[in-house]
């Protein structure tokens, strides 16, 4: 396997670990060199003017309103606002940090504890878990998901809140052993009814956004998991359940298949991830050694960009910002990305998100187009040169894609005479862009 | 290049149910005429087959739409909430759907309906997430891999009028590992005019340099213009 050239595999750690590639990044990347950009990427300036540009908006708690409470239809249109405007937020700060690994590991652990805000109904708490996983998700593996075992929004969306001793809801410890933490095959119906014991006895105070465990409600007598018997708790479950080799495995394989590669790492390349991510189950350390294994430099190891990454990543890439964008065209794009298959907050269940064919519809490129068009009204290009070839040029660079193919590069000679947003709008849904190669 | 019956059948299909169909479902209207779903595939070729798939996620409740009205197990659990058999629609063998159920037993009574009951497999998982993905993968061994549908596309030339999904968000069943199935949307299939939809349409051909994603993504343009030229009921000049 020849490697890809350095512009490439520099372009790959913003797309793959960041949120898409820009032409300064290829410029700044390439200057300092891959390791150099890899360091820089995983150990960033905490001073980041773009997150502080975005600061976490206020989401008030709403009250409570029964079905015969005339509020009722005020708090769901309130419901509906805060709603929309977390989604915006979220994409506005994807495309204006700059340090983007932080924000894409919260987005990459969204859909890893796949939480909807479609059955939480509770704004604040959906708000309040995104904020947790953005603080621990560059952290270790066991205090995200002891964080995540004892979240109000989680605890809801898994039914916690009806997981008491006297009738166990086993809902969030089959989802912590199937999904979260060990995968299919690697448990049994046993250890998911010892588990939703130890998880017994937590309560969410709606207002206040907090969850906490009523002795009165929760199981301390002694539960058997995998095979170990001990009077675990919730944290306990979690720090046993992870010192497996078969969780490290689990998380350094879905890792993978999400950032290197669609296909699972071989044997030799698993150990390396796994001793990488080691006994303090490290998730800076299993990110290096992801970026530096040998298939992320394969041509062959590439990825289709989720909807979202793909629509953060444009917005990076010509410098457009949602929030800026009027309460119209804000509904257009999140509908538009309702169409594509992914919205903020929205995972379609508690799998998180689909990958790779799963994007590829023919009515995808009506929707990235439209999103593409609506971003760059937005953003209006500045700086195309002047001359057809040039222009096409410039949009490869503009959108950091290595090359264009012949089609590619023919069909937007076409275009690239009229208006800079059109050429940019077709190179956006190019098959060069539309794929993280 | 397809026969003439094929196309002419499945555009009219199309057409009827992107544009009605399809439309009225996706905005939400609560009611849809049968009439205009089955009535757009009127003119099918009988031997050409349609399969068409509702799917109603949710709960249904097998013993209360298929009532074993007279099994003495069902009245007894519990009796309060059990048909008697005067209630149902009969079906003979000691069955009778739900009362309520009225349009279906005019089918059933055509010959037009088939009831299968029980389907499960051996030791049923307790997961309701793993048990929707057998239900999508139709494998219960190993419910990770392609749909059920998403299977059968993989293992048949591309064409995008194959099989259609009436939203625009590909449900998991239609995917495989390679193929995926068409989608339509009420927002319409319609690229902009001018140099701009010129070029995205010359974005649809693949070329010697695509790796197998990036050839699917030219191969998805490709099938939008196809669905356009079927769904936009244009009159197909090669096919006179």
């Amino acid at each position: 396997m020849k490697p890809v050239e350095e512009r490439a595999a520099v372009r790959r750690l913003y797309d793959r670990l960041g949120l898409g590639a820009r032409r300064a990044d290829i410029d700044h990347g390439v200057a300092q060199g891959f390791d150099a950009t890899l360091q820089e990427l995983l150990d960033p300036d905490p001073a980041d003017p773009g997150a502080a540009a975005t600061p976490v908006p206020k989401i008030d708690p709403l009250d409570p309103a029964g079905v015969d409470d005339p509020r009722r239809l005020d708090v769901k249109a309130e419901r509906a606002d805060q709603q929309q405007a977390m989604k915006i937020w979220w994409l506005d700060r994807m495309a204006a940090v700059t340090a983007p690994v932080p924000e894409r590991l919260a987005w990459f652990w969204h859909g890893h504890f796949a939480t909807s805000e479609d059955k939480v109904n509770r704004p604040n708490l959906m708000l309040a878990q995104n904020q947790t996983l953005r603080r621990l998700g560059l952290g270790d593996f066991r205090s995200l998901t002891r964080a995540m075992v004892a979240d109000p929004a989680m605890i809801l969306w898994l039914d916690g809140q009806t997981n008491r001793i006297q009738q166990p809801n086993e809902n969030l410890g089959r989802e912590l052993l199937e999904l979260f933490t060990l995968g299919v095959g690697h448990y049994s119906e046993t250890d998911v009814r010892e588990s939703a014991r130890a998880l017994t006895g937590w309560n969410v105070d709606f207002t206040r956004g907090t969850a906490s465990l009523r002795p009165a409600k929760h199981d301390a007598t002694i539960k058997t998991v995998l095979g170990r018997p001990a009077t675990y708790d919730a944290d306990g479950l979690v720090d046993a359940v992870i010192a497996t080799p078969a969780s490290a495995r689990f998380v350094a394989t879905k890792l993978w298949t999400r950032l290197v590669s669609p296909l699972p790492p071989d044997p030799d390349e698993l150990e390396r991830l796994t001793v990488a991510y080691g006994q303090r189950t490290d998730i800076t350390a299993l990110l290096r050694a992801l970026a530096t294994s040998t298939t992320f430099q394969d041509p062959a190891s590439s990825l289709v960009k989720s909807p979202v990454e793909w629509a953060t990543g444009l917005a990076r890439a010509i410098g457009a910002r949602p929030a800026e964008l009027d309460a119209t065209n804000r509904k257009g794009l999140v509908g538009n990305l309702q169409a594509l298959g992914q919205v903020p907050f929205r995972p379609p269940n508690v799998g998180g998100w689909p990958a790779g064919q799963a994007w590829l519809t023919p009515t995808a490129t009506v929707h990235r187009l439209a999103v593409a068009r609506t971003l760059l009204r937005q953003a209006p290009p500045k700086g195309a040169p002047a001359g057809g070839n040039a222009r096409v040029e410039w949009a490869r660079a503009t959108l950091a894609v290595d090359h264009w193919s012949d089609r590619t590069r023919r069909a937007l000679r076409g275009v690239a005479d009229g208006s800079a947003t059109d050429l940019l709008a077709a190179a956006a849904v190019s098959p060069e862009y539309v794929v993280s190669g | 290049m397809r026969t003439t019956i094929p196309i002419l059948t499945r555009r009219r299909f199309l057409a009827a149910t992107g544009a009605t169909g399809a439309a009225a479902l996706l905005a939400g209207a609560t009611q849809v005429p049968w009439s205009d779903l089955l009535g757009a595939a009127g003119d099918l070729d009988p031997n050409a087959g349609v399969l068409v798939v509702v799917t109603l996620y949710g709960g249904n409740d097998g013993l209360g739409a298929v009532i074993p009205a007279t099994d003495p197990a069902y009245q007894d659990a519990p009796p309060e909430l059990a048909y008697q058999p005067y209630e149902v629609l009969d079906l003979g063998d000691g069955l009778g759907l739900n009362p309520a159920l009225r349009g279906l037993k005019s089918h059933w009574d055509a010959g037009r309906l088939a009831v299968v009951r029980g389907v499960g497999y051996p030791q049923p998982d307790h997961s309701h997430f793993r048990s929707m993905a057998i239900w999508r993968t139709g494998s219960p061994t190993s419910p990770s891999g392609a749909g059920w549908l998403g299977r059968w596309l993989d293992s048949v030339p591309d064409d995008p009028l194959r099989a259609i999904s009436l939203e625009p968000v590909l449900p998991p069943f239609l995917v495989g590992d390679r193929a995926v199935a068409s989608t339509t949307d009420r927002g319409g299939l319609d690229l902009p005019g001018g140099a701009l939809g010129n070029a995205v349409r010359g974005l649809g051909t693949t070329d010697p340099d695509d790796g197998p994603w990036r050839a699917r993504v030219a191969t998805s343009i490709t099938h939008l213009q196809t669905l356009q030229h079927v769904a936009g009921g244009t009159v197909d000049h090669t096919h006179p």
